[in-house]
């Protein structure tokens, strides 16, 4: 301690330069064995602190929204029935698609993914990202650029494995961008991030084509050109349409609550393109 | 040494709070940052040296686990540690007015560093400042009248286990 007192100015300019010899190599260096060293520690805290304010917070719920919680139980076995009965129609047309896609020679476009489901343990404490860390990493079989899903839509991608947890990345994020089409109209575009609108949840999305047909309330869904997400996966509707005269934006509203997300669906599967291109031939 | 293993273990304290029981205390999608908190405290109460100290194991904890690349937050936590503990030969540590100051003018400059190396448009950065980076500092400064006073018996307990080993200046 009395060195530190000594020599204050020195030691502050040593940390000051290895800050900044630290962020430029960390550009083309990776510097996940400190975290992995560190993950020991962190993620089971992490991992029990989190499900445990999880299960306080449902019982607080629980007492004091009780009534509620009825009238919500009776709509649901309503919906349940319907639902039911849903069903025995869709596997109808299922079936019925299956055979006439079978005469046609076309490869399924919507297959069935297979998924895990993860934790969310920590959220990002900065503001400008929206990151979130789950409790699977490449030790459960994930890798980088998996799809992350809500039971409702898309909610984001893996940006980073690690051997326990890995960084997910939501497309509201600032830094992220995504290929997106109109389900109605075919119409391709991009959603981004934007900061005003991140804080409410909410994301941009903009229309390749300048006559692009919306309308509010459209269906957005994933398209074919994306690299990482497979196409057709629902991820918003629109909320409000702001035209120029050369371009088209509206705000889009994600399915996905990434405001209260607890669990989340990883597709176990990179759609790399050069995955895709060999498939093809 | 005991002031180091502390300086070790308290950001790793800090960030499991952080990401985990400060998500639920949000008001209007607003969320306090402990580290700036715990940083102001312990500046205060030590010097400037030590408050970098700090500041630069907060900052690579949240480079580690949220970070683009790492040692970004060291630095700025860093520099927010040591510019708190300026006033420490001037200051009565008892009094709760300082740290509240410096509490609110350590978010502002942190954050205004942070949005000015992110991105350099200056309406982005206004309307930053104005509704994210305001209220976050005024739920910080509140905060600081609860974890003021367990950080000043924290280091009441450091400094009277370094008397009994007479390391103590």
């Amino acid at each position: 301690m009395r060195f530190l007192r000594r020599n204050k100015k020195l030691i502050l300019l040593i940390f000051i330069i290895t800050c900044i010899v630290l962020i430029f190599a960390s550009s083309f260096l990776s510097f996940g064995f400190i975290s992995d060293t560190f993950e020991f520690i962190v993620i089971p805290i992490e991992k029990f602190c989190n499900s445990s304010i999880n299960w306080v917070g449902s019982k607080f719920y629980l007492v004091t929204n009780i009534f509620e919680i009825e009238n919500e139980n009776i709509q649901l076995k309503e919906k349940i029935e319907q639902y039911n009965l849903n069903e025995q129609r869709f596997k109808m047309i299922e079936a019925e698609n299956k055979k006439l896609t079978n005469l046609i020679n076309i490869s399924q476009n919507y297959p069935n993914y297979e998924m895990t489901g993860a934790k969310v343990i920590a959220k990002d404490t900065s503001k400008l990202f929206n990151i979130f860390i789950i409790d699977k990493g490449l030790n459960d079989g994930l890798k980088n650029n998996m799809v992350v899903l809500d039971s409702n839509g898309v909610v984001g991608k893996i940006t980073e494995c690690r051997n326990n947890f890995s960084k997910v990345s939501s497309i509201i994020d600032d830094k992220s961008s995504l290929s997106i089409k109109n389900f109605r109209t075919d119409d391709l575009g991009f959603a981004k991030g934007d900061l005003k609108l991140k804080q409410d949840g909410l994301c941009q999305i903009e229309f390749l084509d300048a006559a692009a047909q919306i309308i509010e309330g459209d269906e957005i869904v994933t398209s074919n050109l994306s690299e990482i997400f497979p196409p057709g996966l629902l991820v918003g509707h629109v909320q409000k349409i702001e035209s120029n005269s050369n371009t088209i934006t509206a705000i889009l509203e994600p399915v996905a609550d990434l405001k209260h997300l607890e669990n989340v669906l990883v597709i176990t599967k990179v759609f790399d393109v050069q995955e895709n291109f060999s498939m093809e031939e | 040494m005991i002031r180091l293993v502390v300086d070790f273990f308290l950001p790793i304290i800090a960030f499991i709070i952080n990401s985990t029981i400060f998500e639920h205390i949000k008001l209007h999608s607003v969320k306090p940052d402990l580290f700036i908190i715990i940083i102001v405290c312990m500046s205060v109460l030590r010097n400037d040296i030590e408050g970098a100290l700090l500041g630069f194991m907060c900052g690579i904890m949240q480079d580690m686990f949220f970070g683009k690349s790492l040692g970004f937050f060291a630095l700025l936590y860093m520099l927010t540690g040591y510019f708190c503990g300026k006033p420490f030969k001037y200051i009565y540590r008892e009094n709760y007015f300082v740290p509240m100051i410096l509490c609110f003018c350590a978010t502002f400059f942190f954050d205004g560093c942070y949005f000015l190396l992110k991105f350099l448009r200056p309406a982005e950065i206004f309307y930053a400042l104005s509704s994210i980076v305001f209220p976050q500092a005024v739920y910080n400064t509140v905060l600081i009248l609860v974890f003021y006073p367990l950080m000043y018996f924290l280091n009441k307990k450091i400094e009277n286990h370094e008397i009994r080993r007479r390391n103590f200046f």
